[in-house]
């Protein structure tokens, strides 16, 4: 990692005084709502939506590239949503309550322009774990399932790791999930006594255990055993499955990798069961040879923002038309970032070595962090990873522990200053 | 048999013991340790390749590879990290080039080969042992998320697919047990015994058996059938079963 912050300056500005603090020349980005930071009490997720290949500063920074060769912005496409935040306008479909609101860009400097440099160093992957799992881990609560990847592909962070439990579980169909957390309709010849199969399961790692101590390539089994007991040890909740699905226009149970609206029904059903952190992941953004971003605009209205819309509608409601959130989430704490392996660069979309992240929470102010030039390139001063993921693990009230131990992990280096990622937090 | 033909028999067989031991003192057909060490292979190869764009095609296809370094004596370092044995018989390929060249550095006999099974044979794996294919298993496919057609990954587990795995052992446990009821009378350590034996091919361990016998001691509410699929299952969800 090339940029770094101060350890000890992003702790001190992760943890305390934050609601004193302005942006200059943004104005205030506090949000009004207050929460509890690491309390435990009340229910958080971080939900990332991770677009294989790259994420354009077009959707989220646009103002630098209005009326510019590269970026394809125009006084038509544009939206200013206030604090400096100025957005492409397919976004114009997510609630205006949340636009008005809970919506910021925040930057970050990775300083990796390929695409597994960006993806190691973005989710600082390190002995086959990333800050997910730390993230998820720290984030405690008795969810089964504390860290979730709802794509079958699974290149994006490490999947053998596991941190004091918390391991990264694939999952491939709601079907599946929905029967692990007791909500099936039960069959003749299911297992009728679930007690009894966490019981067998225990014994069944037990007698495995000589194996899968030997060899490593069976750690996915051992993860899977622990968390297979983990949720079976859960109380049986009920889904209204066929409503969710309603929802989100699907007619199959299969979470597909390429159909965010499928991930994104999975999320709900994964936060109702207790899951810290979901990884959502779409490919095919590597968009060279778009200057104008024309295939990106294309593919983020089409595949992005009808999912998501329907997603943040139903998780945070839209109160600018009196819609509710579902009862289910009221009282959640969701923060849903959406992210690249880079932005895209001029003059013909390359790759970028940072990232403008959209980042929607109750905890967030509308507004924006982020410096890029009319070429896509993210500021020099902007901050490094780990100040950008101890913000993210800010707003879903992870301890103070575990935004240290993030802190940490982007090490310690080069006084950037203030922190200004921790001052979109809605602190009051 | 004439006295004739006999000795003309031994005669054949003198000949040919004589060959063998010929043989032997020269090395043919014997196995061949070659050593090398990577830097040696990419200078031997462009050597090689050098040598094949200037004379054309070669008709060396003797057993012994042209500048490989043949020696019986005891095998050497490479890299200072682990003893290296190439054992076998090098071949020269088209170009003159020696098959062996682009061997990996790998010793199957010590490599870490134990793999989960993979979604595509567990159907065929419960039926080997329990004579059922359970309806589970169609509706389980996705949670298994299995490699696409033609595309080859290693099997993983998930939370999810270890409860699917456990469901669908059951499912065919319990189909079987009801099937053959007469079958699973004897002392339900034999049982245990014959089931762990034909489900893992190996001899049953102490552990294996117990386990097995104490599972069908739980659950009160349940069925004898049900306590047994329940010990079956177990052992069906264990390594000795689901890896190979």
């Amino acid at each position: 990692m090339k940029k770094r912050c101060s350890r000890r300056e992003a702790i001190k500005l992760a943890g305390f005084g934050l609601g004193s603090l302005s942006l200059g020349g943004h104005g205030s980005l506090f949000s009004p709502k207050a929460f509890g930071q690491g309390t435990g009490k009340q229910d958080n997720h971080l939900v990332c939506i991770q677009l294989h290949g790259g994420y354009s500063a077009s959707f989220s920074c646009a103002q630098p590239f209005l009326n510019h060769t590269f970026g394809g912005i125009t006084d038509n496409n544009m939206m200013s949503l206030g604090n400096g935040l100025f957005m492409h306008n397919s976004f114009n479909r997510l609630p205006a309550s949340v636009l008005q609101n809970n919506v910021a860009t925040v930057g970050l400097q990775h300083g990796q322009s390929s695409h597994p440099g960006a993806r190691s160093e973005l989710f600082m992957v390190n002995n086959d774990l990333s800050v997910l799992h730390h993230i998820a881990s720290g984030m405690g609560g008795p969810g089964s399932i504390k860290f979730a990847f709802t794509d079958g592909a699974g290149s994006t962070v490490p999947k053998s790791g596991s941190l004091n439990g918390t391991s990264m579980q694939k999952v491939t169909d709601m079907d599946g999930l929905v029967d692990a957390l007791g909500g099936a309709t039960p069959s003749p010849y299911s297992p009728p006594d679930r007690s009894l199969t966490t019981s067998a399961l225990i014994a069944a790692q037990k007698l495995s255990r000589p194996q899968l101590e030997q060899h490593q390539q069976l750690i996915t089994v051992n993860n899977g055993f622990s968390g297979g007991i983990e949720a079976l040890k859960q109380p049986v909740q009920s889904f209204d499955i066929n409503s969710l699905l309603s929802a989100y226009s699907l007619t199959s149970r299969v979470v597909g990798k390429e159909s965010l609206a499928s991930q994104l029904a999975c999320a709900e059903l994964l936060m109702l069961s207790g899951t810290n952190v979901t990884l959502c992941r779409q490919g095919d953004w590597d968009t060279h040879g778009d200057p104008d971003q024309s295939k990106a605009f294309r593919k983020m209205r089409s595949e992005i923002i009808p999912a998501l819309s329907t997603f943040v509608t139903r998780v945070f409601g839209d109160s600018s038309n009196n819609i509710a959130p579902l009862p289910a989430f009221e009282g959640k704490n969701v923060t849903i970032v959406i992210m690249g392996d880079f932005c895209r660069t001029g003059p013909k979309s390359q790759h970028g070595t940072g990232l403008a992240a959209t980042v929607i929470s109750k905890n967030v102010k509308t507004g924006s962090t982020a410096t890029v030039n009319r070429s896509g390139v993210i500021g020099p001063n902007t901050h490094n990873v780990g100040a950008f993921w101890a913000f993210l693990a800010t707003t879903v009230n992870a301890p103070q522990n575990t935004i240290d131990e993030v802190v940490g992990l982007g090490g310690d280096g080069t006084q950037l200053g203030l922190n200004e990622h921790m001052l979109a937090l809605g602190r009051a | 048999m004439k006295l004739r033909e006999i000795f003309f028999m031994i005669g054949i067989l003198i000949s040919c013991m004589e060959a063998r031991e010929k043989d032997a003192q020269s090395g043919v057909n014997k196995p061949i340790k070659i050593e090398h060490s990577s830097e040696d292979l990419t200078e031997k190869r462009r050597s090689q390749d050098l040598e094949n764009s200037e004379a054309g095609p070669v008709e060396n296809h003797k057993s012994e590879a042209k500048g490989s370094k043949v020696s019986e004596e005891s095998p050497n370092l490479l890299d200072g990290k682990r003893e290296k044995e190439s054992v076998g018989i090098s071949y020269i390929g088209f170009g003159n080039r020696e098959l062996g060249l682009d061997r990996l550095d790998w010793d199957p006999m010590e490599a870490d080969r134990l793999r989960i099974k993979p979604f595509e044979v567990l159907g065929s794996e419960i039926e080997r042992v329990t004579g059922v294919v359970p309806d589970a298993l169609d509706r389980s496919e996705s949670t298994f998320s299995p490699a696409v057609a033609r595309w080859y990954k290693d099997a993983e587990r998930s939370s999810l697919s270890t409860i699917a795995s456990f469901n669908i052992a059951y499912e065919a446990s319990l189909k079987m047990i009801e099937a053959n009821l007469g079958e699973f009378a004897s002392p339900i350590e034999d049982t245990c015994r014959s089931f762990i034996e034909n489900a893992c091919s190996s001899i049953a361990s102490n552990e294996q058996i117990t386990t097995c016998v104490s599972m069908t001691g739980q659950g009160a509410t349940l069925s004898r059938e049900q306590k047994m699929a329940y010990a079956f299952s177990t052992i069906l969800t264990t390594t000795c079963f689901m890896a190979y």
